[in-house]
Parts: C-alpha cells; sequence; structure tokens
C-alpha cells in the first residue's frame, strides 16, 4: 500500500478539530441561513405581488441588502475556505472525497453559479423589474441554492454512512446514503427556521414602519418556524439509520457528544417552543435584542449539530475507508509490519530538543498518527489522556488502542514506533528533561508484540459485529 | 503523450481557470486602478473631475469580486484531481500564511462594498485613499499568495527543506516577476471590460485614459513576462519546444499584438469604436487562452504526470460526469434566461429615462 505523506502542521494548543469545526459551523450557519432565505423572500415577493402584506416590498429591500452582505461575502468565502482548511486538516480525506465525487462538486458549482446570477440580477434590478419576473429571478436563486444543498448533503453524509458504496464503489450508491433523506430534510428545516429567525432580527431594524406593521411582517416571517415540529421526526430518523456505535456516542457513550446532542437538541427545542407557543401562537412581538438571542441559540444549535456529525464518525473520517488520521483500514497491517514514519520525507521541527532518537520517533508517530486530533499538552492532549498512566498501561492501552477507547483507530505503526511513542509521552509528562534513560526492553517489546497480535488490526465496532 | 483522462482534466480545468482569470482581472486591475487613482488625487498629481471609470469600477468590483470566487470554484476542484500531492503540500507547507487569504479577502470584499456605500461617497480625499488602497492591498495579497502557493507547488526538491525551515514565505525572486506579470496582465483585461460598460452607457469621454493604462501596463506585463521566461530553467524551457507549446506561445503573442494595435486604434480616434475593442477582446481571449496553456506546460515539465495518469484516468471513471453536463447545459439556459430578463428590462428602462429626460 503506497501511503502518502505530507507535511503536518502544528496548531499549538488548539485541536485541529476545532479549527475546522469553528470553521465549519460559521459557513454551515451561513449557507443554511442563503437557502432559507431564498425561501423566504420568494414567500415575502408573493405576498407583496398578491397584496396579501402591505409592507412586505420594503422588507424585502431591506433583507436582500442583509442577505447580500451576509451570505455572497461571508457565506462564499467560508466555503472555499472549508476546502482550504480541510487540506491543512486531512489532506488525504479531502482528496478521497474529490476523487470520488468530483462530478458532484462540479454539479454543484453550476447551481453556484445560477445563484450567483439570479442573486445579482435582483440585486442590481430588482426595482426595474416587474412583479412576476422578480418572483421569477427569486424562485431560481432559492430553487439553485437548496439544490447545492442537496449535492453537498450527499457527499457529506456519504462520509459518515456510505451504504451500498463499501461493496460497489458506484458514486450514486454513496450520494443517497441511509442519512441522506432525513439529513438533507432536517437541514432544510433548520434553513427555514434561521431565514424566519434573521427575518425578525432585520424587520427591527425597520424602524420607518410602524410597530403594529412590523408585527404583521414578524408574524408572516414565524409561519417559516411552524416547519421545526418536523425537526424531532428527522432527528429520530437521522439517528435511526446511523451505524449503531455512532449512534451510542451521541445517546450517552461519549460525555463530550451527549453533550452536544443536548446543547443542539435544547437550543432547538427553546426556540421552538418560542416560535410556536409566542410567534405564530400569541402572536407576540419579539424586539431586535430577543431576535439575534434566538439567532444566537439556533447558532448554538447549529454548533452542536456539527459537533455531532463531526464527531460520530469517529474513528473514520470516512467510515470503514479512511480513519481520522488518513491511514486505510487495509494499510494497518502493512504498517505495522514496515513502521508508519520510515518513507516519511519530512523531518521532525525542533528534533534538537528531544535527547535521542526514540524520542524524536516517538515525535514522528504522534505527529503521523495522531496530530490531526490531538495535541500534547493543550486541547484533548496527550498528558491529560494518557500522562497519568504507568509505563506498562501506556503499552497495552496503545497496543489495544481500538478498544481502549473504541472511537480510536487501532495503532498503526511497528512496535518499535509504539514504544518510542510511550516513551516520548513519558518524557514529556517530565516536562522534558534534557536527558533521558529510555525504559525500553526486549521483554517490553515482547509484550507489547502480543498485546497488537491480540488486538488485531480491526476497529473496535467490527470486533463486535464478529461477537455477535 | 497519446489523449487521455489527463487532457480531458486539463481542458476543463484550463477552461474555467480562464473565466475565472477574466473576473479576476477586473477586480486586480480594477482595485489598482482605484488605489492609484485616489493616491494620485491625494498627492495632488490627478484632477477631481469626476472619473466614469472610477465610478463604474466602484459600482461594479463587488459583483466582480463575487463572479471572481464562484468561477474559481471550478478550477480550486479540478487542480485537485490533476495535482493533488503538489497542490495540497503547497497549501500545507505555506499553512497560516496560505489561509490569510480567506479574511484578507473577507476584508477586501468588505472595503469594495463599503466604496460603494454613500458614506464613502462622502468620504475625504484621505480616507478614500484609506479605502481603495486597503482594498486594492487585500486583493493583491490574494494574488501574490497564489502566485507563492503556485511556484512552491512547481519545487517539489524543495519541499522538505522548506517544511524544515519552518518558514511560512516562499522566497523566491520569480514570485515578484510572476506575480507583476499578472498584476500588469490584469489592467488591458480590466480596461477591455470597461470599455464595454462605458460604451453601453454611452459614457465614452475616457477612451484616451483606458487606452493609456492598458497600453502601458500591456507593455509591462510583456516585459515582465520576457523576464519570468529569463528564470526558466533549461529543463522547463524545452516545454516551448514542441508543437503545443510553440502554438501556447504564438497565440498569448498574437493576443498581446491585436489587444496593442485595438488601444492604439482607440487612442487615435479617441473614441470606444468596435471594431477596436472587438479586436481588443479576441486579443484578451487569445492571450489569456494562450498563457493558461504556458503555464500548464511549464507545470507539467515539474510534475511527474505519468505517474499521475492512472490516477486521472480512475477519476475519469467515476460515476456522474452525464449529471454533470446536463446541469452544465440546463443551469447554462438559465442563467441566459437571468440575463435576459435584466437585459430586456434594463433596456427598456434606460429607454424611458431617455424619454423622459
Amino acid at each position: 500500500m503506497d501511503q502518502p505523506y505530507y507535511p503536518i502542521n502544528d496548531f499549538g494548543p488548539l485541536m485541529k478539530g476545532l479549527v475546522i469545526g469553528g470553521l465549519g459551523i460559521v459557513h454551515v450557519f451561513v449557507a443554511q441561513f442563503a437557502i432559507g432565505a431564498g425561501l423566504l423572500m420568494c414567500y415575502f415577493q408573493w405576498l407583496a405581488q398578491t397584496g396579501r402584506c402591505l409592507h412586505a416590498r420594503p422588507f424585502l429591500t431591506g433583507y436582500f441588502r442583509f442577505f447580500v452582505l451576509v451570505s455572497f461575502v461571508i457565506g462564499a468565502l467560508t466555503g472555499v475556505g472549508m476546502w482550504f482548511t480541510s487540506i491543512q486538516i486531512s489532506p488525504g480525506t479531502i482528496g478521497l472525497m474529490v476523487g470520488e465525487f468530483h462530478w458532484v462538486w462540479a454539479t454543484e458549482w453550476t447551481f453556484f453559479c445560477v445563484e450567483f446570477v439570479a442573486g445579482y440580477a435582483f440585486y442590481r434590478y430588482a426595482d426595474r423589474l416587474t412583479e412576476g419576473e422578480r418572483l421569477t429571478l427569486l424562485c431560481l436563486y432559492s430553487t439553485a441554492a437548496w439544490m447545492s444543498l442537496f449535492w453537498i448533503n450527499g457527499i457529506l453524509s456519504w462520509q459518515l454512512t456510505p451504504g451500498k458504496w463499501t461493496a460497489t464503489r458506484w458514486v450514486w450508491d454513496g450520494f443517497f446514503n441511509p442519512t441522506f433523506w432525513p439529513s438533507l430534510l432536517y437541514r432544510t428545516v433548520v434553513a427555514m427556521t434561521l431565514a424566519g429567525l434573521t427575518a425578525c432580527v432585520v424587520i427591527n431594524t425597520l424602524t420607518e414602519l410602524p410597530r403594529a406593521a412590523r408585527g404583521e411582517l414578524m408574524g408572516r416571517a414565524a409561519q417559516f418556524l411552524v416547519f421545526m415540529v418536523f425537526m424531532p421526526l428527522f432527528g429520530v430518523w437521522y439517528l435511526w439509520v446511523m451505524p449503531e456505535d455512532s449512534r451510542s456516542w451521541v445517546l450517552g457513550g461519549s460525555a463530550a457528544m451527549t453533550l452536544f446532542t443536548m446543547l443542539s437538541v435544547g437550543s432547538s427545542l427553546l426556540i421552538g417552543l418560542y416560535a410556536i407557543v409566542g410567534l405564530v401562537g400569541k402572536r407576540l412581538y419579539i424586539n431586535g435584542a430577543t431576535a439575534t438571542l434566538l439567532c444566537a441559540l439556533a447558532f448554538a444549535a447549529t454548533a452542536g449539530g456539527e459537533f455531532i456529525r463531526e464527531g460520530s464518525r469517529k474513528p473514520y473520517s470516512i467510515r470503514e475507508t479512511l480513519y481520522s488520521n488518513s491511514i486505510t483500514p487495509a494499510a494497518v497491517a502493512s504498517l505495522r509490519q514496515q513502521g508508519s514514519t520510515l518513507r516519511d520525507p519530512y523531518a521532525l521541527r525542533g528534533a534538537e530538543a528531544y535527547p535521542h532518537e526514540q524520542l524524536r520517533l516517538g515525535a514522528r508517530v504522534f505527529r503521523f498518527q495522531c496530530a490531526v486530533c490531538h495535541t500534547i499538552d493543550g486541547m484533548n492532549g496527550l498528558m491529560q489522556l494518557a500522562g497519568s498512566w504507568t509505563t506498562e498501561q501506556k503499552r497495552m492501552n496503545l497496543a489495544n488502542l481500538q478498544n481502549t477507547k473504541p472511537f480510536m483507530p487501532p495503532f498503526a505503526g511497528s512496535v518499535e514506533e509504539l514504544e518510542a511513542l510511550v516513551q516520548m509521552i513519558e518524557w514529556e509528562k517530565r516536562d522534558r528533561p534534557p536527558t533521558w534513560t529510555s525504559s525500553s526492553t526486549p521483554d517490553a517489546l515482547a509484550r507489547v508484540r502480543v498485546w497488537m497480535e491480540e488486538a488485531g488490526t480491526a476497529p473496535a465496532h467490527a470486533r463486535r459485529i464478529e461477537g455477535s | 503523450m497519446p489523449l487521455s483522462a489527463t487532457h480531458f482534466y486539463l481542458v476543463l480545468y484550463g477552461a474555467t481557470l480562464a473565466l475565472h482569470v477574466v473576473f479576476m482581472n477586473y477586480v486586480l486591475g480594477g482595485a489598482t486602478y482605484l488605489a492609484v487613482r485616489s493616491l494620485r488625487r491625494l498627492t495632488g498629481a490627478g484632477n477631481d473631475a469626476p472619473d466614469p471609470i472610477a465610478e463604474t469600477a466602484r459600482d461594479w468590483l463587488p459583483f466582480a469580486l463575487s463572479a471572481a470566487i464562484t468561477a474559481g470554484v471550478a478550477p480550486l476542484l479540478f487542480v485537485q484531481i490533476l495535482y493533488p500531492r503538489a497542490f495540497y503540500t503547497a497549501n500545507l507547507l505555506l499553512f497560516h500564511r496560505w489561509m490569510a487569504v480567506i479574511p484578507v479577502l473577507i476584508t477586501g470584499f468588505y472595503l469594495l462594498y463599503f466604496l460603494k456605500s454613500r458614506p464613502a461617497e462622502r468620504a475625504a480625499g484621505r480616507s478614500w485613499a484609506l479605502l481603495s488602497t486597503g482594498a486594492f492591498l487585500c486583493v493583491a495579497f490574494t494574488g501574490l499568495s497564489w502566485t507563492e502557493n503556485h511556484l512552491l507547488s512547481l519545487d517539489e526538491p524543495g519541499w522538505t527543506g522548506f517544511y524544515a525551515s519552518g518558514s511560512l514565505v516562499y522566497v523566491d525572486a520569480r514570485v515578484w516577476v510572476r506575480f507583476a506579470m499578472w498584476l500588469f496582465g490584469s489592467l488591458p483585461t480590466f480596461c477591455l471590460l470597461m470599455a464595454w460598460q462605458l460604451r453601453r452607457s454611452a459614457k465614452h469621454g475616457s477612451a484616451t485614459r483606458l487606452a493609456h493604462w492598458a497600453l502601458g501596463a500591456a507593455l509591462l506585463s510583456g516585459v515582465a513576462g520576457i523576464a519570468y521566461g529569463g528564470t526558466l530553467d533549461e529543463k522547463t524551457r524545452g516545454a516551448f519546444s514542441g508543437v503545443v507549446g510553440v502554438a501556447a506561445l504564438s497565440v498569448a503573442g498574437a493576443g498581446w499584438l491585436m489587444q496593442v494595435v485595438g488601444w492604439i486604434g482607440v487612442l487615435r480616434k479617441k473614441a470606444l469604436r468596435v471594431g477596436s475593442l472587438g479586436l481588443a477582446a479576441i486579443g484578451v481571449l487569445a492571450t489569456i487562452g494562450g498563457v493558461t496553456t504556458v503555464r500548464e506546460l511549464i507545470r507539467l515539465r515539474a510534475i511527474d504526470v505519468p505517474s499521475l495518469q492512472a490516477e486521472h484516468a480512475q477519476a475519469a471513471g467515476k460515476g456522474g460526469l452525464w449529471v454533470f453536463v446536463l446541469f452544465l447545459i440546463v443551469n447554462a439556459a438559465l442563467i441566459a434566461w437571468c440575463v435576459r430578463i435584466v437585459a430586456r428590462r434594463s433596456a427598456r428602462f434606460d429607454e424611458d429615462a431617455g424619454q423622459a429626460l
């Protein structure tokens, strides 16, 4: 197996997952807002042209200006930023995704172009167009925006549930995977919710309108929030078709993942209750501060949802195809034979700080196999996770890594590399002393070898399936 | 090399890149024009008379940047199919320095929008100069970063040393020469598109200024292009000895010449006539097409293409091509429909406005 080696960067105390997660949340939030906003603007244009709402027109003008400044700038550029960040975090993963789905991405691009042209045509010429032409442009925009969600949703949901693709390798088997529909429908409702909430913020800025008019507009915008009643249904559907082990992380198996689930569900529930009981049921008027607070809650719900999506794939970045550290399941056995760092052409930065070669090897192993999710002493740091273990515990737990922590991939290196990693953790734990006496012995290496053989190369969930 | 999946992706990449370059040139050229003009006015070198070029650029630059970003998605996709290892490695080596293009471009984007706003219209000369220079610097930084990324991606023997050094800046004289070629080369495209815009809005008064800018920039980009060619080693220059290399260089050179002749025509007639602009337009297209081809020929010399051909063939076998083709056609028709709606209504609006006056 020809394992590609890329230069790996050190993000300092910041965990790489947080970097892509942080940008991803902003991008997803803005992109979903743009999709919902398209639908909302179509609705308000229809209200305006049919005379159902006298103030729909000034709202539409104000909302579109806000929309262009947020979506066309932040949405577009964070989208490109997502690509660049994905490369920084895991070139292997993004390379595989592009290789498999580039025609889907290219198709999505043709919809971006429609979005862009229809959106800008409306932005520049709306005041010159007939009502029918305005509605046409907005419908084209929102259809294209929703279609871009349709295409990217297939690729993202494939990462967690590749479905029949694992066997057939046919792109459409991967695209229309088990979580495709629940994910698409859930995201569509989220998009409509974000549009409704941001509309409430914008309506509050239209101070030239009397309060009664703003209240009427708010009532109309709140209709988009009613669709939140379907969220539990789509959410449960999504959980139902998830792989069993992934579902278990989200529903109590992992404290962090469960907290994110609760954050997402709790925030959505609060928004939904407020929107349906208050805004729709009692026709409450909400001021700008409350509307902004609801948007912030929606952002928290999005953040929770995206962390669930990213985290529940563990130990994979692409289920059953690529581990989080870009090593394929098939390569683990050969990397155990050959070693994982032997062919890595990139020198260790700051190598002179390590007192001897074994520690340098350990640092290279950490860089290649662990650094994508862990730091040494920062976020998700090895010192916090494994620093307190005894030397023997470190050896045994790392050799049996996928069973020690089922969301971890199996160790994919030689016995000597594992021992070097253990020594490196010990050395770091003792504050990097200038001299170091290795505790490695032939007996210790022999024990590690036995443990690694016992653990095998299969991930934990595969062993459970075999066992059952 | 027989025709293969590699050629197929190269054509797709080249075509989509050329489209991106047209919009990118408008942004880079337009931002340069606005910055130079505002700085000249600040130092007393320019006059305070209304400038339709600056007004139009100010109005259209955010749109052009949006268009450049949208059009840039496709070549960004195909470059990952064609040269994944080189592209990813260069991205990773430049690290924060490379990732900085996103916040910088967001800042530049908002500065361009702000330049369109009423507060910016009322802003004093110094504030205006600050805003427009800021926007230019943001756009230029992005261009410089792409140049650095591209040249580093070709320098495979230097990758491990670059990584070991911990540097985030690729120091190479070629970066500046190449960037100068792009920067000056963007201006004739900007001037040409601006000429068509001003022609349509019947503001012909700026013909001479546009011609001066286009001719000056074409000359400087030609000099920078020759200087860049001089920095290439013997092996890379071999790219121009084949039929494709000679043809691409000839097309680029002929395009450059057509632009010069077209703009001289504008200068002589002091008017934005269709004939001269048409010749310059063909010249711009030929130059962009030729230069894009030359760019890839140079890259193909630096990269181990045979080892990638199997990967390209494998990628081409993935499903979805016909879905892409179908939606490309459908969506191109929808885009044409949008443009038609706007163009028809806009023409009628201008007609009515004319009658009202």
